[in-house]
């Protein structure tokens, strides 16, 4: 057998042979589980006006990628910048331990696309021959029937083809978020063909296979050395009929390779029994390998092929009706469905067909392992049938390898663009950030381990708010503990309001020194610590303290008495250096009638409850505050509205508990605006 | 949603006889591949047939079950069958190319092929120009020199005679004192032709 790759070039791949030319492009996969049907719909389209735009034969590669448990430790690693050393270093190697067991891969997606033009059929070919120019005709006949060695390249094809694949690229970009594949990433797909099941491949990523330049009558000619690209499929495989036994550099891997059978006849998109690239796989909790090799028919030979389909339906429709039982079901079936092809590729975007065929490839670290897994994929694919076939796994392990077509026959499957892009290639599972500390996992069988960065909202100027939405016992207050024990390793300042007495993040080992508690309560001695003229920002300290009068007053006040306590803050604002809620009461209380009231109604509030905690007296001395990393702040017995309440329906108790919230919200801003620098947390729970 | 039609029925479609002429087949028909396999098997019987032990035991089953029963029983078996999804004949072929194939591999080449080593027989060593003067050499076409020394050419016409004298096609001499072209030339030598330098 020649050797399936002859040479790499940048993302160029050559097959088997020099004229063989594909290039290789990395595709990103996206989360795909959670979105809306439109949303659904515009990727299906997105893949299908890329697999139309290339005009070309493509192999579409999904490998599952082992998740890089030591990169992430590397990178903890590096985050520990001398704060809490001792915590950072045991928070990662629980997370090591952790991550053992969760396992997870993650897909990486390649296309690789044809540089060769469509197989078409004669009146094709001459169609196309007559728009070309006669020098195409004649470089055409040279290429032919020149004797030169095939082992040879000339530079100015090397380039031709650079930019043939820079033509691709830009056809794809229009659709898709891709980028030309890297030569490691490809020295990667093919070491990962022979540690499948074991593990990532060591890659030596600085390696690219070289061509030897030299001169033949004045005419430079490059000769690849066939030898650099062989290296990488240094193994010993042992074929075993049905299974194939790879020693490599991580063990043996014991390896299967799958094939699709039919397809189900109507299947409605989104859904699992057409995402065959995803659903099923993303269900299996170890990875396994797609490749799905396509000949590109251009539309006029697919008319072609239909319209003599629609012949053949028909005579055996009469050939039936010559029979003793008559026309069949399934064949009176056949000629309708074979005029809906016709009417579909005559519609105006004349798409074409795509003769594919769908491998998967399954490996494990022994036999047993290997049958179980086989067996667990034939669950996975439920109704679709996966064909083992016997004396076919090498050429099936070939073929999926970059820059193949397909090699086994009996297996292919015409299909329009439609069902291939439904397949999904680049769905995934996986979220969360690039970076951060390991959040859990997804829920899906593959285990997708998932980070968080809680430096990314505002690394990338997007929202910083984190909302946790859940039922009792779901885990919000567990996840809000972790993301303040997490920055609280990182050195940020954490605030922690807990208006239940539930928390126990302050309690924990390493956080209790460096934390101070700031109980929330009906004390005279915190009075005035949420006054809104103290620590509300400065553009908002007129309204939130209007806000805050307002909402201890009846609700059924006059709006005089509202003038009235817009009028006070407006006096004291003006007149003091060192405005506070208090003197907003003493205004009040000095004004006239109706104001007097008003100070009167306020100063009861003022006097009594948490309430109090707004009006700051100046004769009572706070405390410093805010001087250690964490600050926890319980809050008990806070009424709150029922969720979903109307505002206008809250009762006064539920008004007073809103606006003693907002204010402590204020009071942490203020807390946090103190270091710009600085990660700084804020949690805030329970509370509607 | 959208519904994902597949039209896999207009695609896989086994072509069946239902009537020749005038005479019916069976009801379902006789399917075109059934035919090829029972012509298949007929020509192996047929074969087998004039080997010696085997066609002797072969003999003994009267000429109808040998050359028309058997065949079509195996043909018809053969039909139906379909292994890991493929007809009969793709399945086949497949064990058979597994059959004939190499078991174990190196990389994706088989152990025989890698194992084979590239042994030099006889190491030459030519002038590549980079001497500040020319070497003395025999060469015999076909190829080409590059010569980068400043030198003079001289042709000799090819005859009979000059091969008997065994002559060369051209003699270069070097020119001594000359300076080094910018560029140097390439002389493409035909089949047989020699190129002798001098000093």
């Amino acid at each position: 057998m020649r050797p399936p790759i002859s040479f790499v070039y940048g993302n160029l791949v050559f097959g088997a042979t020099l004229e063989d030319v594909w290039a290789a492009f990395s595709v990103s996969s996206a989360s795909y589980e959670w979105l809306s049907q439109d949303a659904k719909r515009a990727r299906l389209l997105a893949l299908m006006g890329a697999l139309e735009a290339v005009e070309a034969d493509v192999q579409i590669l999904r490998v599952g990628r082992c998740w890089n448990l030591d990169g992430y430790l590397h990178e903890l690693e590096l985050g520990i910048a001398g704060c809490h050393e001792q915590a950072n270093r045991a928070y990662a190697q629980e997370h090591a331990e952790r991550l053992h067991h969760v396992g997870g891969s993650q897909p990486a997606v390649f296309f690789l696309i044809s540089l060769r033009e469509p197989e078409r059929d004669v009146a094709s070919y001459v169609s196309q021959a007559a728009e070309q120019h006669p020098r195409e005709w004649l470089r055409s006949i040279r290429s032919w029937v020149s004797m030169r060695d095939r082992r040879v390249l000339k530079p100015s094809e090397l380039e031709r083809a650079r930019l043939q694949a820079d033509q691709i690229h830009a056809r794809l970009a229009d659709f898709l978020d891709v980028c030309p594949a890297r030569g490691v990433e490809l020295q990667w797909l093919v070491r990962r063909a022979f540690c499948r099941g074991l593990g990532e491949p060591n890659v030596d990523g600085l390696h690219q296979p070289r061509a030897l330049a030299f001169e033949r009558n004045g005419e430079a000619l490059l000769a690849p050395l066939e030898g650099d690209v062989v290296r990488w499929m240094d193994g010993y495989v042992e074929h075993h009929g049905r299974s194939l036994r790879v020693e490599s550099e991580l063990g043996v891997s014991w390896q299967a390779q799958l094939v699709l059978g039919a397809l189900p006849e109507r299947a409605s998109f989104p859904g699992a029994r057409v995402e065959l690239m995803f659903a099923p796989i993303e269900s299996l909790p170890f990875p396994v390998d797609l490749s799905l090799n396509a000949r590109f028919l251009p539309n006029e030979l697919a008319l072609r092929i239909a319209r003599r389909r629609v012949q053949d339906a028909d005579q055996i429709v009469r050939a039936e009706s010559d029979g003793d039982q008559g026309v069949s079901d399934i064949g009176y079936q056949r000629t309708q469905e074979a005029r809906d092809l016709l009417t579909y590729l005559q519609s105006s975007s004349r798409p074409p067909l795509l003769r594919a065929t769908f491998v998967i490839a399954v490996g494990a670290q022994h036999e047993q392992q290997l049958a179980e897994r086989v067996e667990m994929c034939r669950r996975a694919y439920g109704e679709i049938r996966l064909h083992r076939p016997l004396g076919d796994q090498l050429a099936l392990f070939v073929q999926q390898l970059p820059a193949q077509r397909t090699r086994v026959s009996g297996y292919d499957d015409t299909l329009t663009t439609e069902q291939v892009a439904a397949m999904m290639p680049t769905a995934t599972h996986a979220v969360g950030s690039r970076r951060g500390f390991y959040l859990g996992h997804t829920i899906s069988g593959s285990r997708q381990p998932v980070r968080f960065n809680l430096r990314e909202g505002s690394e990338r100027d997007r929202n910083t708010a984190i909302l946790s939405i859940g039922a009792l016992g779901s885990g919000k207050t567990t996840l809000a503990q972790k993301l303040k024990y997490e920055g609280f390793l990182q050195g940020a300042r954490v605030i922690d309001c807990d208006p239940k007495g539930d928390h126990r993040f302050h309690l924990l080992e390493e956080v209790a020194p460096h934390t101070e508690t700031i109980a929330l309560r009906p004390d005279p001695a915190l009075r005035g610590m949420l006054d809104p003229l103290r620590v509300a920002p400065e553009h908002l300290r007129q309204d939130a303290t209007v806000s805050f009068l307002r909402d201890l007053l009846p609700s059924a006040a006059d709006a005089a008495w509202e003038t009235a306590v817009v009028s006070a803050v407006d006096t004291v604002l003006r007149r003091s250096s060192r405005p506070t809620c208090l003197e907003v009461v003493h205004a009040l209380c000095s004004g006239q009638e109706i104001e007097a009231q008003v100070g009167e109604a306020l100063a009861v509030y003022a006097r009594s409850g948490l309430t109090q905690l707004g009006f700051a007296d100046p004769e009572v001395k706070l405390a410093p505050f805010g001087r250690r990393q964490v600050t926890y702040m319980p809050i008990r017995d806070l009424p709150g509205p029922q969720p979903g309440t109307p505002r206008s329906e809250y009762t006064q108790a539920e008004r007073v508990g809103v606006q003693i919230i907002r204010l402590i919200a204020m009071f942490a801003m203020q807390l946090m605006s103190r270091e710009r620098e600085r990660l700084k947390l804020f949690s805030l729970s329970d509370v509607l | 949603m959208t519904e994902i039609r597949s039209y896999r029925n207009v695609f896989d479609l086994e072509r069946r006889i239902y009537r020749v002429d005038r005479l019916r087949l069976n009801p379902g028909g006789v399917p075109l591949r059934g035919i090829v396999y029972f012509l298949a098997l007929l020509a192996s019987t047929l074969l087998l047939g004039v080997l010696p032990l085997v066609g002797a035991l072969l003999r003994i089953v009267p000429w109808y079950g040998r050359e028309l029963a058997l065949p079509g029983a195996i043909a018809a078996l053969l039909t139906l069958v379909r292994i890991e999804g493929r007809p009969f004949h793709l399945a086949a072929l497949a064990l058979l190319r597994y059959a004939l194939g190499p078991r174990e591999l190196a990389g994706v080449r088989s152990l025989t092929a890698a194992d084979r080593r590239w042994r030099l027989d006889e190491l030459v060593l030519l002038p590549d120009g980079s001497d500040s003067r020319l070497r003395r050499l025999r060469y015999t076409g076909p190829g080409a020199v590059l010569v980068s020394a400043a030198h003079v050419r001289r042709g000799w016409r090819p005859g009979p005679l000059a091969r008997l004298a065994r002559r060369p096609s051209m003699t270069l001499e070097a020119l001594p004192g000359r300076p080094r072209p910018a560029r140097g030339q390439v002389i493409a030598l035909a089949e047989g032709a020699h190129l002798e330098v001098g000093r």
